[in-house]
């Protein structure tokens, strides 16, 4: 028998009771104990009884037990004032020690609950992990709310302005109180260090570029108005990481020179860490643009970020924007048309890619968080309901309700913190796995530091709350309604309590259905974006970018002899079936686009003129990509010393505006007065990503129009193995030549289509994981009902009922409740299809194909989870059934 | 009335209805409730005692040590004249409230 004494005056000694009345108390609580004992050991066995009458010492309210005047001490009363405090927690200690005693005496309950509740609440941590970081937490400049994007409105899809633009708008817009553009270098700079060429890649940005963001340098200064000036110095302000990494973080960086396209140019400052901007892989470096007075209005590269003045109406400086277009117009002759400038919240324009998907995978979380905390529900419900004649005792005799209520609600708040912890730890790796799976196209997520910190640890804990109440209160509440009906015993399943069960799974299953639907339609999206032509043959082929310093390469004539030795050895190279010069890639982008006009097809009046992608090729380009012609004839020799300049165009530019007729011979006028002349029409090329709309390509010979920045292609059977030889060749060619951005043409197409497959793998993940969770629901209730209706099925087999018809009883129930469950969610998954119309290609978010098969998916998983359960009932022993009621 | 003040209410006739002719100790009484009741009502000691010491705090009950040569002391509990009043009226309220219940099912019955 266990030391009754000593653990009852261990239980009564928080109380502070005169030592004469405890003693008194103590004895006579002893002798109870010690009897109650020894009769239940009779019954039950001595351990069974330790127990049994351990939670009954732990759940006794002991305040009930001082109210007796202790004849011979005034110390309660004494001890009185103090009481209240000490009850609340000495009573919240006690609900959650018995809380951790119930738990530990069903331990596999507690295992599943924990690990349910962990799972929902660490996902949610991850996710809310992700958007903390991106959404929430503030981005790394001044008053982040105030920046503005400025970009021309209505003028025919241009997104950048002209010099000439960005003056006029920092002259007339007195609601910006900082104004300032920046270009994105494309090809990079390549930076000499040790005789090591390195390309980085940055921004050419006007004076006030980081006054406007308010960042000081961290050493040295920032650009100024004096740097933008024509005759002023090339200046370099160099990012933290650049410093430290590749320039080892040398001391006394500020005011040196380093090679810079083989000039040299000062460091005039280093950025703080964690400063980036337009984006983390654009903000190596920022170097000075110096501005000429514009002599036209064009050129449009110039990004233009502003900082709204205190008090500006967006009324007012839109006003002001229309003004500074009507200057541009009167300037330059522009031709009559109402195109002005717009300015948009810079944090919206950084976020634009990614708010919906995070919004998209936080609603999934709180789903996959809802099915957890139904299944925990579920489980507590059943466990009540075995535990049921020992609560309703209690309710019966106990003082209060309330304070069964409260231990329940303490038992699952003990098993909430419990997945919490474990959601912690689940919670780092989905953060580990979100970032590695996280596209490097995808705009800030990789600029900002994400992880397990304060802030989203308190989520965490509100989680845990959250789920604390949303378990506990409906068990306590049932628990505690039952239980008043006194302390005869109960009938032990009540009809609207197991209605309740029922709904709970319907609610599982419809949240379950919505999820796999998502992830479903992000699947097939990704499947279409697969089977999108690319226009080129993607397989074996790698691709490299150079970029030639402009003080070695200042001519054509330059360039030209660089690249024709280049592509000679190139094409020597062992294992090299072809290769090209182009200075675009399919889907990575074209850094040139171009306005055309068709010589004798007039534009509609007020029309603009339509625009094109615009490439330099050398001769092989299009046998090496596999481009296919389709009339006229490819780049040859022909074309180094013609003067009238020749291009190819794309079978849909040829389709739109030679409808009939063949575009050979025809003139088109490209961008600055230049004319070309249709030679050839080539297949279409999927240029700026895999999911871009139809767009028109116009080709010319990179012979006649060099640039100092291109892509090399080669075709080889292995792809990898040509990498080193090509190192060899440039450094052959020139010391001073980086070759930069190697990859094959595959991984170029993976990266176009990475942001879906991020979509589609998490959303995936969240709905597996639901689908699981809702299976386990399924699967833990067809069980109770099954085993609550033993005696039925008993009856039922006795009776010469096939084990097959007892099968099919228990399915259809199931069945039922997940048809049930299906309809309802895909209801829900149609009246939140808007939300995923942006985010698919190829499919629309009603797609009957999607919710057809998910339907049938489910509807398989609800009738596996109930196979086993159901099974054991069509085996039932009827005899055993039977006798053992 | 609420249920709770009923159970409660019942409780509190049982224990003094116990005590009306004879002084008996705690775990007899729990014996002699689920004896009575066969086994319907059951007390278990740890919810007994606070209800008597709420019924000793009231003055409705008293303990007091009783020693017996060589047995161990126990606490005899008593009802006192308050006590005995209260069971009055208590037993005056409970007819009347069972009166009442079977009037208003006799009725419906008929």
């Amino acid at each position: 028998m266990p030391d009754w004494k000593n653990e009852i005056r261990a239980r009564l000694a928080p109380l502070g009771i005169a030592p004469e009345a405890e003693a008194d108390l103590v004895e006579e609580l002893t002798q109870a104990y010690e009897l109650e004992w020894a009769q239940a050991a009779r019954l039950y066995g001595a351990e069974e009884a330790t127990r049994l009458l351990r939670d009954q010492l732990a759940s006794t309210d002991v305040r009930d037990l001082v109210v007796r005047p202790a004849p011979r001490s005034a110390a309660p009363a004494a001890a009185a004032p103090s009481r209240g405090g000490r009850h609340w927690l000495s009573d919240l200690r006690d609900d959650l020690r018995f809380g951790v005693r119930a738990i530990r005496r069903a331990p596999s309950f507690a295992a599943v609950a924990i690990a349910t509740l962990g799972l929902g609440i660490g996902a949610t941590t991850a996710v809310y992990g992700v958007i903390d970081a991106v959404l929430v937490r503030s981005l790394p400049f001044a008053n982040a709310d105030q920046l503005m994007r400025v970009k021309p409105a209505q003028a025919g899809g241009r997104q950048n302005l002209s010099v000439a633009d960005f003056e006029a708008v920092r002259a007339r817009v007195s609601g910006f109180s900082s104004i300032a553009t920046y270009s994105i270098l494309e090809s990079g700079l390549t930076f000499t260090t040790d005789d090591q060429p390195e390309r980085a890649y940055g921004t050419s940005v006007s004076g006030d570029f980081f006054a406007t963001l308010g960042v000081p340098a961290m050493m040295g200064r920032a650009f100024t108005r004096q740097d933008e000036l024509p005759g002023a110095p090339a200046e370099l302000v160099l990012s933290y990481d650049f410093w430290k990494q590749k320039l080892g973080g040398a001391p006394g960086i500020v005011g040196r020179t380093i090679q810079v396209q083989g000039s040299p140019v000062t460091v005039v400052g280093i950025m703080p860490p964690g400063f980036w901007f337009p984006k983390g892989d654009l903000a190596e470096f920022w170097t000075n643009a110096r501005f000429d007075t514009p002599s036209c209005e064009c050129m449009f590269t110039n990004r233009v970020v502003a900082r709204l003045a205190t008090g500006a109406t967006p009324a007012r400086v839109q006003a002001q924007l229309d003004a500074a277009a009507g200057d541009v117009r009167a300037r330059f002759n522009g031709r009559d048309k109402k195109w002005s400038f717009s300015a948009t919240s810079m944090r919206q324009v950084l976020l634009t890619g990614i708010t919906p998907v995070l919004l998209l995978l936080m609603a999934a979380v709180a789903f996959v968080l809802l099915i957890a905390c139904v299944n925990v529900i579920n489980l507590m419900l059943a466990r009540a309901t075995a535990r049921e004649a020992e609560l309703s005792v209690r309710v019966a005799l106990g003082a209060s309700r309330g304070r069964l209520a409260r231990q329940l609600l303490a038992e699952t708040s003990v098993l909430a913190v419990g997945g919490g912890l474990v959601a912690v730890v689940i919670a780092r790796w989905g953060l580990a796995a979100i970032l590695a799976l996280v596209p490097s196209t995808t705009p800030v997520l990789h600029d900002v530091p994400i992880g397990l910190n304060g802030h989203v640890l308190l989520a965490t804990g509100a989680c845990v709350l959250l789920c604390t109440l949303l378990v506990g209160v409906v068990p306590a509440a049932v628990v505690a309604r039952n239980g008043a009906h006194g302390a005869i015993r109960l009938s032990s399943r009540s009809t609207a309590r197991s209605r309740l069960r029922d709904a709970l799974v319907v609610a599982e299953i419809a949240l379950a259905l919505m999820l796999v639907v998502g992830a479903g339609l992000m699947l097939r999206s990704l499947d279409k974006l697969r089977a999108v032509d690319t226009g080129v043959q993607t397989d074996g082929v790698m691709t490299a970018s150079i970029s030639l310093p402009n003080s070695r390469y200042g001519s054509s004539r330059q360039i030209i002899d660089f690249t024709d030795r280049l592509l000679t050895a190139r094409r020597a190279t062992p294992g090299v079936s072809a290769a090209a010069l182009s200075d675009g890639l399919p889907p990575a982008g074209v850094g040139d686009q171009q306005n055309f006009l068709i010589e004798g097809v007039a534009l509609p009046p007020g029309g603009w003129e339509p625009i094109g992608d615009h490439l330099d090729v050398s001769d092989d380009y299009f046998a090496t990509m596999h481009i296919p012609l389709r009339a006229g004839r490819l780049f040859d020799a022909r074309d180094r010393d013609t003067t009238t300049a020749p291009a190819i165009i794309s079978q849909r530019l040829a389709d739109r505006f030679f409808a009939g007729r063949s575009p050979l011979g025809h003139r088109l006028r490209l961008s600055g007065d230049h004319w070309v002349t249709v030679v050839g029409v080539v297949g279409n090329v999927a240029y700026e990503g895999l999911d871009s709309e139809e767009r028109l390509a116009v080709y010319e010979p990179f012979a006649l129009v060099p640039g100092s920045s291109f892509s090399i292609v080669a075709r080889s059977a292995d792809p990898n193995g040509v990498v080193a030889p090509l190192r060899r060749i440039v450094a052959s060619l020139d010391r001073g030549v980086a070759v930069a951005q190697v990859q094959t043409l595959d991984q170029l197409a993976r990266g176009s289509s990475a942001a879906n497959r991020f979509r589609a793998w998490l959303l995936g993940a969240l709905a597996g994981l639901a689908l699981l969770l809702a299976s386990v629901g399924i699967y833990g209730l067809v069980s109770f009902v099954t085993q609550s209706r033993t005696k039925e099925m008993g009856i039922r087999i006795a009776l010469g009922a096939q084990g097959g018809q007892i099968l099919w009883t228990v399915l259809r129930g199931a069945l039922g409740r997940a048809m049930l469950g299906i309809a309802l969610g895909a209801a829900g998954a149609l009246m939140l299809r808007h939300s995923l119309t942006s985010m698919l290609f190829g499919v629309t978010a009603t797609d009957p194909l999607t919710f057809g098969a998910v339907a049938l998916l489910l509807l398989g998983v609800a009738a596996a989870a109930s196979w086993l359960p159901a099974r054991r009932a069509a085996r039932s022993d009827p005899i055993l059934v039977l006798r053992s009621e | 009335m609420s249920t709770t003040d009923l159970k409660k209410g019942s409780a509190e006739l049982l224990v003094l209805g116990l005590l009306e002719h004879q002084a008996r100790h705690g775990y007899e009484l729990t014996k002699l409730i689920e004896l009575r009741s066969n086994g319907v009502l059951s007390f278990r000691a740890p919810s007994l005692y606070p209800l008597l010491y709420r019924l000793e705090a009231r003055g409705w009950i008293a303990g007091r040590w009783v020693e017996k040569a060589g047995e161990r002391r126990r606490r005899f509990y008593r009802i006192t004249a308050e006590g005995q009043r209260t069971l009055e009226a208590q037993r005056k309220s409970w007819r009347e409230f069972v009166a009442a219940v079977s009037s208003v099912a006799g009725v419906r019955h008929a």
